[in-house]
């Protein structure tokens, strides 16, 4: 692997498109100070965020005032562009993932370009990456990085993923919630092929902790129509085994299950305001990438 | 009861050759991987008992009607004194 080797989830085109792309968060992050770092064309919008207890090394010129001459205490302002974004990029490889239908790639692979470029642009605007893989339970896990350099071993890792078993993505949400340390934001790259419900209660439990939850939901073109005919015996990709199906009847009730279970999840979202973003694999990583950048 | 024409009757096991079809048509079943079966489980808890009822249904019949052919080929004859020509 050459010093500006390729990646194959980074092509140097999709990192060239990448450069005008700024992820931002809606809820105050606990990271490290890097107000300083921050080019005068970030933090625009000078969101006040909290209060925090004077620490040698904070600018002085931070300092609330008015707080020290009520109540003698050295404060800073803190605004949500001070703080660096902690971002973990949650992947899911179980078994499903493998999965390719009339789509341009598998889900994994789309999925691979998808967290490839993200881990990509939070670095690029000074804030820190994590690539943390699952399936049934946490399989790989990357400090998080705000250097180009140490991002290099997760795009390998994505180069060399295999394929788990059976996913059980609420588990893998709570122990998240667990690992993750405090206030930041995380992406999770998933077909999400699990009771809505389980997976809501997952995402609550990242909110409740302060966390900011973005969902990439992929799905293949096939599942999402059916176009499949014939008597055919299923093999499941998630370990459920098989089942002898009627494609021809079962099409017009599987579009509705799957019509109530999208609905669901979406909205499920939305309640806990969690960011769902829904992506075929049809459709292009970049417009993808778009629906999540920041606006304004 | 006599029958006219045995020889029908030797045919019978034919009425066999569907239940062997029917296990060997198994075998050729067409396979597909797909990622999950959650939307098919759904939407068909009674569809799959109700195929298997549908399938044995027809093999019975298949069954009989073999051997009902046959049975009638062989034209039997309830005790009669006389014989017809």
């Amino acid at each position: 692997m050459s010093e500006s080797g390729e990646y194959r989830y980074l092509p140097a085109r999709m990192a060239e498109r990448l450069r005008g792309i700024e992820i931002g968060v809606r809820r105050p992050m606990d990271g490290s100070n890097q107000g300083l770092h921050r080019s005068p064309a970030f933090g625009s919008s000078v969101e006040f965020a909290e209060y925090r207890e004077y620490m040698p090394g904070d600018p002085i010129s931070q300092i609330d005032w008015p707080v020290y001459a009520r109540s003698d205490r050295y404060v800073i302002r803190r605004f949500h562009e001070d703080v660096s974004i902690r971002c973990y990029v949650l992947l899911d490889i179980s078994g499903s993932m493998g999965y390719k239908g009339s789509g341009a790639m598998s889900k994994i692979e789309y999925g691979s370009y998808l967290a490839a470029a993200m881990l990509y642009v939070m670095i690029q605007q000074s804030d820190t990456s994590s690539l943390i893989t699952f399936d049934s339970q946490i399989r790989s896990h990357h400090e998080p990085t705000g250097t180009f350099t140490r991002l290099k071993p997760m795009l390998l890792d994505l180069d060399n993923l295999t394929l788990g078993k059976a996913g059980d993505i609420e588990a893998v949400l709570h122990n998240a919630a667990e690992l993750i340390k405090g206030r930041a934001l995380v992406m999770i790259i998933s077909d999400f092929l699990q009771d809505p419900e389980k997976i809501i209660r997952g995402i609550n439990h990242l909110y409740h902790d302060g966390k900011d939850v973005t969902l990439f939901h992929l799905m293949d073109p096939t599942e999402l129509n059916m176009p499949i005919s014939g008597l055919v015996e299923v093999v499941s990709m998630e370990q459920e085994g098989k089942l002898i199906v009627d494609f021809g009847r079962i099409k017009e009730s599987y579009l509705k299950q799957l019509r109530l279970y999208l609905d669901q999840l979406r909205t499920g979202c939305q309640r806990i305001r969690a960011d769902y973003i829904f992506a075929d694999t049809g459709m292009d990583v970049y417009d993808a990438i778009l629906q999540r950048r920041k606006i304004g | 009861m006599i029958f006219a024409s045995p020889i029908f009757l030797y045919f019978l096991p034919a009425a066999g050759l569907p239940v062997l079809f029917h296990l060997f048509l198994k075998q050729k079943k067409r396979q597909l991987l797909f990622p999950t079966l959650m939307f098919f489980h759904k939407t068909d808890p009674k569809l799959n008992s109700r195929r298997k009822i549908h399938q044995l249904l027809l093999l019975l019949m298949r069954v009989l009607l073999i051997a009902f052919i046959l049975l009638a080929l062989s034209r039997p004859k309830f005790q009669s004194s006389v014989q017809m020509g």
